[in-house]
């Protein structure tokens, strides 16, 4: 009966650690430790001057370029939960991204000297289509901005756009 | 090691004391009533102790190792009357039954020689829904969730065809459990309608519901129910030949084909099961035009091996499911191209039973889990979006108590529980670790008239993330302990043959999940920026159901009413608003709100003529949020069907089904309502006996006018319609 008890008992054993000796590490590397950017809002400036805000969920302000004109030098600044005003390292892979509803009404172009956070607005046709801005990191967007409006008008700012460089 | 080895332990213990008390056999044949022809591949299931043989091709069976007792042996077979059969075995008895069965309850043959068949109510044990043989292979479908939703109470939550679950009675997530083989399969199906259940259709052998004070052996929060598949991929039986069955399925809706084997191998002592399966489908096809990235691929395997012995068995077993599947595109859901879900696990299992140990107990069941699941989302470019990693640890010990007076099928034990959860991408829910454990025990009692059975269950559950800090939005994240009560007890007297009223209460406890709590980020592939509350506290129903049953020698008629009401009830709430992170997407905040749920359910069976039977079902339910008044959100609308079945011979028959729902006009907060609809579906069964195999073949006309229809628990229903028009065969060849 004694060698009874002990067989089963070391069979069941046996077989609880089998089952239970699977790899004990998470298939899935909680990667926290890794900084994503914190941003909650944004700024838009035009030459300096503040175009566009959104903050608390509200956007405020639009971009105005004229047709065939393109703005001058937009510039991005990410407005973090202190209220602080940041743009994040790029060498933590950050990038600006963006996504015109109507590429038929007005594109984005980033030329090499207007660095990662600076783009100018293309006015192709009169009319009104969205801007969304992402914060990408790696390989996903750490922030989406909700659509900014552009109005491209018949004499509205900008410059000349020199098609040579586009 | 991470556990004790109380488990081995108690199997040494046990089966040191066994041997006192001889075990039974139980063998017999099942015949065709009017032929006296053997019935073969007939499904024999001894309910009490959930142990399922096949007949022979001669309609041969045997059980070994029964314990003495009384038992209720369930027969089901295609062409054939499910048919209960009380059989009393004493200690050392081999008790021979000749099994009798009719084609219809009208033929009133189902007889049993030995033994006394049982035409009034089912027993206790029984579950409350039962697919399993013709019924299983009438309605496979390429999920769990769709295989039952025809029944009354179910319905199906879903979002693209691959990542369905089914929702009883209003409820789903947490509040339903799905297992496999009586076991939590470790995925993560209950906390996002876009993640999957890990379990294949195909290769499962029945697909059981238990309602009632049962449910409390398998979980405390189960107020709607536990939905159990049973695979037996680690065998309790010794086979006493090889068998098995080949299944092919082909669907015209998405081109799909999916195939399976199931083999059962006696080794000598040993008992071998091996299973299989393959699923392959592009996009849905609806009447408006194909429904993008709704492609899925499925593998599925499984080994399991037992020692059988008199004293009882040991056994284990692993299975491996791989699947993947897209998410629709939504383009002001958030993702305009669609999220592409890569999903897999690994389980690993053993079991043992240890059969007539000391005088009180009648067996012991023991297991022992570990299960690893992954599950990535990527968006259409190749980018991860958001990654989940589990590790689940499941044990458990099961004692079967002997009857003692008119306390029958009585059982107590233990369970614990060890999670491991990460997630991955843009996601700032926190590591964390779950530990749950419970101690239950469940009674049947029969007097006379009387019937009753109940449960009483308590819970612990601590979460602990790894990294404790203050978070903006979701509150404090540190560690968070749980423990509560819960029972039930279920109520039946039989006013006079065929006729019985049942009432039930039930009180269940449900702590918060890690998600629940914790999660913080982006959801892409559920549209949602997904925010716990690290405040919330346990949750906690209280259930109350009255039902009538009338069972005639021709109708049957099930009515039931219930009240379900929550305090705390968990759940994302659409605030509305959208994330000022990711603006793309709606916050989806976790909340805790006192609810208030009540409905109906009807069912009738009608075997009107020899060859024409006819079935109806209905099924009803509100849900209010008690402080606002506001209408629950995701809750099925009024819902029918009206079937009428033509039994042209013995082995052909043929269905026509129309599935009716009402408009939902009571949608939840930020939900739109859903236009009723009237689909019909058309089958027809055939099997034949060729070459010494059984071959059933069903063939499916599903949605035969091709409407355009909408299910509101679809979230992506405002995409596209249902599936359309869909010609589906399926081939089964038992061996």
């Amino acid at each position: 009966m004694l060698r009874k008890f002990w067989t089963i008992n070391a069979l069941f054993a046996l077989l609880i650690a089998i089952t239970n000796c699977g790899d004990d590490d998470n298939p899935v590397d909680s990667n926290h430790d890794e900084e994503h950017a914190e941003a909650v809002g944004l700024i838009i400036r035009n030459s300096g001057t503040e175009i566009v805000r959104y903050e608390n969920g509200a956007v405020a302000g639009v971009i105005e370029v004229g047709h065939e004109k393109e703005t001058a030098l937009l510039t991005v600044r990410f407005i973090a939960e202190d209220g602080d005003l940041f743009v994040p390292d790029a060498d933590d892979n950050f990038a600006l991204a963006w996504e015109i509803a109507d590429e038929a009404i007005a594109e984005v172009e980033q030329h090499e000297e207007d660095g990662l956070w600076s783009f100018h607005i293309l006015g192709l046709e009169e009319g009104e289509t969205n801007l969304v801005l992402k914060l990408n990191h790696n390989d996903h967007a750490d922030f989406v901005s909700p659509g900014i409006e552009i109005h491209v008008e018949e004499g509205g700012p900008g410059e000349e756009h020199d098609h040579d460089e586009g | 090691m991470r556990f004790p080895t109380l488990p081995a332990l108690l199997v040494g213990l046990i089966a040191s004391s066994a041997g006192g008390t001889p075990n039974a056999v139980l063998t017999g044949r099942v015949s065709d009533a009017e032929s006296d022809i053997g019935i073969g591949w007939t499904i024999l299931v001894i309910e009490e102790i959930e142990r399922t043989q096949l007949s022979d091709a001669e309609g041969r069976f045997l059980f070994g190792r029964v314990p003495p007792g009384s038992y209720t042996l369930h027969c089901m077979r295609l062409g054939y009357h499910d048919t209960h059969f009380q059989v009393e075995v004493a200690a050392g008895d081999t008790v021979h039954l000749e099994l009798r069965l009719g084609h219809t309850p009208l033929s009133m043959a189902s007889t049993l020689v030995e033994g006394e068949a049982t035409d009034s109510l089912p027993p206790l044990q029984e579950p409350a829904i039962l697919f399993s043989g013709g019924q299983l292979r009438q309605h496979l479908s390429r999920t769990i969730a769709e295989t039952i939703a025809g029944e009354p109470g179910i319905a199906q939550r879903s979002m693209g065809p691959a990542p369905s679950r089914p929702v009883l009675r209003g409820l789903g997530g947490d509040r339903l459990l799905m297992l496999e083989d009586g076991e939590r399969t470790g995925d993560l199906s209950a906390t996002s309608s876009d993640h999957a259940v890990a379990i294949e259709p195909m290769t499962t052998q029945r697909i059981e519901v238990i309602r009632g004070p049962r449910t409390l052996l398998y979980g405390s929060n189960a107020l709607a129910g536990v939905v159990n598949a049973v695979r037996g991929y680690v065998p309790s039986n010794v086979f006493e030949r090889r068998s098995g069955a080949v299944t092919w399925q082909g669907e015209s809706v998405n081109r799909g084909l999916s195939g399976g084997l199931d083999l059962e191998q006696p080794l000598g002592p040993f008992s071998l099961h091996l299973d299989s399966s393959l699923r392959d489908a592009t996009d849905i096809s609806t009447p408006n035009g194909n429904l993008a990235n709704t492609d899925i691929r499925t593998g599925n395997a499984s080994i399991g091996l037992s020692l059988v012995r008199p004293w009882g068995h040991i056994g284990a077993g692993g299975s491996l499911y791989d699947s993947d599947y897209g998410i629709p595109p939504d383009p002001l859901g958030g993702h305009p191209d669609g999220i592409s879900i890569d999903l897999a696990r690994q389980h690993l299992e053993s079991r043992a039973e240890i059969l007539n140990g000391p005088a009180w107990l009648k067996r012991l069941e023991l297991h022992h889990s570990f299960s690893r699941y992954q599950h990535g989302e990527f968006e259409a470019d190749g980018s991860l979006g958001i990654e989940f990693g589990v590790l689940t640890h499941n044990s458990g010990a099961l004692a079967h108590l002997n009857d003692l007076g008119p306390l029958q099928n009585g059982a107590a034990g233990l369970w614990y529980e060890y999670r491991n959860y990460a997630a991955a991408g843009l996601n700032f829910t926190p590591a964390s670790s779950e530990y749950a454990g419970a101690i239950f025990t469940y009674q049947e009692w029969t007097r006379g008239p009387w019937a009753a059975n109940a449960g009483i269950r308590f819970d612990a559950r601590r979460v602990a993330p790894r990294q404790e800090r203050n978070s903006r939005t979701v509150g404090r994240i540190e560690q968070r302990d749980y423990a509560g009560f819960s029972a039930g007890l279920s109520n039946r007297y039989a006013l006079s043959p065929g006729l019985s009223l049942a009432a039930s209460l039930m009180r269940t406890f449900r702590a918060p999940g890690i998600e629940e709590l914790f999660s913080e980020g982006p959801h892409l592939a559920s549209y949602a920026y997904e925010v716990g509350n690290g405040d919330l506290g346990s949750e906690h129903g209280l259930g109350m159901e009255l039902a009538a049953e009338w069972e005639g020698s021709d109708k049957r008629l099930h009515l039931a009413l219930f009240r379900n009401q929550i305090d705390g009830y968990i759940f994302p709430k659409n605030t509305g608003q959208r994330s000022l992170r990711r603006a793309d997407l709606f916050l989806y905040q976790t909340t805790g709100a006192d609810v208030l749920m009540h409905g109906a359910e009807a069912a009738l069976d009608w075997h009107w003529t020899q060859r024409w039977k006819s079935s109806a079902t209905l099924s009803y339910v509100r849900g209010r949020l008690a402080r606002t008044d506001e209408d629950l959100p995701r809750l099925p609308p009024l819902q029918t069907r009206l079937s009428l079945t033509w039994e042209a011979t013995q082995a052909l028959s043929g269905t026509a089904a129309l599935r009716l729902a009402a408009d939902q006009n009571r949608p939840g907060p930020f939900e739109e309502p859903t236009d009723g609809y009237g689909v019909l579906d058309l089958t027809g069964q055939y099997y034949i006996y060729w070459h010494g195999q059984l071959h059933t073949f069903v063939l499916t006309l599903e949605n035969a006018a091709n409407a355009v229809y909408r299910r509101h628990l679809n979230r992506v229903k405002e995409i596209l319609p249902e599936p359309g028009r869909n010609l589906r065969l399926l081939h089964k060849i038992h061996f």
